[in-house]
């Protein structure tokens, strides 16, 4: 077995048997689930929350569209958090000396550990939030009314990508840190501000986090923010395996 | 990075130096780390490093391990024998995974084929019953045990072990001094320990470091007996029934000196004149002899010697 498979066979472990895994899935479905009912039953909930005599709001009924969107807002948030730590936490063992000291002392190239775990970290992501769209796509084709599969592809084409760039930020972020909680804190904040990125329009046809803006209107809109979400996730594990290479044992661990 | 997956045996070369530590440098912010220091690791033995807590052993062992680039000088291996593993003092590991997966991720990870089999190297740390266990429900003791497994199963030429022995038990620590004792037999080990009567036991050699540099050097003899004064401490089972006065007068180039009425202590002049008069002493004594032991003749005492002196 080449080393590259032991590692990712060690993330699969990891994955499986903390509890990890099950809670991306966990996660990822419960949005599924409930992205497409809260836009079902909005008037109504509205309607119970804020009516009085003198305001009454209206909520227009929910359209196909609207159950994908609230969706994926829900798993950009509460999915997108879990994913990060998910990668940061793939590489928690050169925070600690005694297991960066077992890892680096067997390999010749530590990329050999490090990427094929996010590659395991990045598919486990995916596949929950995979799950997770199909779960909110049966909802609302049942409860609301059927979507296009162009706007399905869009958004998963986009959110996916979108997931794999902010992993890698985090990813780039712990091998610079090297501390896993403050990692997931920094990675967790870009991760949560980066779309505010998309409000400016001279930014927005090209940054990255128009992937979640702009995903509804279909793939075809979405050349250039896959684009640059592909260059970010480049540069993020170019720059992690560098300066993993580069580190050497943390001495304050 | 450690050059663990060079591909020469030790068979090419079956003899001679595992390592050579030429003025070895390595400083941190504040001045601490490690300077100047020059040894050499013979092969099929073990060299103790053995320092007071912050003399640099660690990183002395991080930069032989080729975790730590020195600052100046060099680590030279003997030919084909430059495959090293490290056992850290508080070996960690992925805790999800089981000891059995530990040794074996090690093998796989270093794309090695050792002389034992993951399960062989389990069962002769004594963690072959446990194999199957999860590591974070190891104690620490245990976790020692899988460090040294992990390490071994490498089939390495240079084994560094930092403090192998503690946090085990007794029993433990003997396990792993047999275990020690016949690993030696195949590579050059290198082990710090506090615990000096250990590493008595074990080392052929040993490096003394204070303050990140080298003391002394030498066999683990020239180490005990360096600085060691010709003083033997006599128990006897009955009262001596010579006088003290005939002792004197007997034993010119002796002072004996009466602590209690059956233990006295007998300095000589050299160790020479020991070799002469010691046994000419006891004799005179006319009291059974129940022992008679070379005063601080243990590492603990001549580590302390080395260290005074040092500092003096």
């Amino acid at each position: 077995m080449s080393a590259s498979l032991a590692s990712a066979r060690v993330e699969i472990r990891r994955l499986t048997r903390s509890g990890l895994l099950i809670g991306l899935l966990a996660t990822f479905a419960f949005v599924g689930l409930s992205g497409p009912a809260l836009a079902l039953y909005m008037p109504e909930i509205l309607g119970t929350a804020t009516n009085t005599d003198q305001l009454i709001i209206e909520a227009a009924p929910a359209t196909p569209d609207d159950g994908i969107t609230l969706f994926n807002q829900s798993a950009m948030q509460l999915g997108l958090i879990l994913a990060v730590a998910v990668a940061v936490t793939s590489m928690a063992w050169d925070a600690r000396t005694g297991s960066s000291i077992y890892y680096r002392t067997r390999v010749t190239h530590l990329s050999t550990v490090t990427i094929p775990r996010l590659t395991v970290a990045w598919i486990a992501a995916i596949v929950a939030y995979s799950l997770g769209l199909l779960l909110a796509v049966v909802m609302t084709n049942l409860a609301i009314g059927r979507i296009s599969s162009d706007m399905v592809l869009g958004v998963w084409a986009g959110s996916t990508i979108y997931l794999v760039m902010t992993m890698a930020i985090g990813f780039l972020v712990m091998a610079l840190a090297r501390r896993t909680a403050p990692a997931i804190a920094v990675a967790t904040i870009l991760a949560l501000v980066l779309p505010l990125l998309s409000q400016f329009p001279a930014l927005s046809a090209w940054t990255p986090t128009t992937l979640l803006t702009g995903s509804t209107s279909g793939v075809q809109h979405l050349g250039l923010p896959i684009l640059s979400a592909l260059i970010v996730t480049a540069l993020c594990v170019g720059g992690a395996t560098l300066s993993t290479a580069k580190h050497s044992l943390r001495r304050d661990a | 990075m450690t050059p663990l997956r060079a591909t020469a045996t030790r068979d090419q070369n079956p003899s001679g130096d595992a390592f050579q530590v030429e003025r070895v440098t390595r400083t941190f912010p504040g001045g601490a780390g490690i300077h100047d220091i020059a040894f050499t690791a013979k092969d099929r033995a073990v060299t103790a490093v053995i320092g007071p807590n912050g003399a640099g052993k660690t990183v002395l062992f991080s930069i032989i391990a080729g975790l730590l680039p020195a600052d100046s000088g060099q680590v030279t291996f003997g030919p084909g024998r430059s495959r090293v593993a490290y056992c850290p003092d508080v070996p960690q590991f992925e805790p999800w995974l089981t000891a059995l997966e530990v040794v074996e991720t090690s093998l796989a990870i270093a794309q090695m084929r050792g002389t034992f089999t993951a399960s062989e190297a389990l069962e002769l740390c004594g963690l072959g019953k446990v194999g199957g266990r999860r590591v974070a429900d190891f104690s620490r003791g245990m976790l020692q045990r899988l460090g040294i497994a992990a390490a071994i199963v490498l089939d390495p030429d240079v084994l560094i072990l930092d403090e192998p022995n503690s946090a085990l038990d007794p029993i433990g620590r003997a396990d792993i001094r047999a275990l020690i004792t016949e690993q030696k037999q195949h590579r050059c080990i290198v082990l710090s320990s506090h615990m000096l009567s250990e590493v008595e036991q074990l080392a052929d050699d040993v490096v003394v470091i204070s303050d990140g540099r080298v003391i002394t050097n030498g066999t683990t003899t020239e180490i005990l007996t360096d600085g060691l004064e010709p003083v033997w401490t006599i128990r006897l089972g009955t009262p001596t029934a010579t006088t003290i006065e005939t002792l004197t007068a007997e034993l010119p180039h002796t002072q004996l000196e009466f602590v209690t009425d059956t233990l006295c202590t007998a300095r000589f002049t050299s160790f020479d004149t020991a070799a002469i008069e010691l046994t000419h002493a006891l004799t005179l004594l006319r009291a059974p002899v129940i022992e008679v032991t070379l005063q601080d003749r243990d590492l603990d005492a001549s580590f302390a010697r080395i260290i005074q002196r040092q500092e003096h």
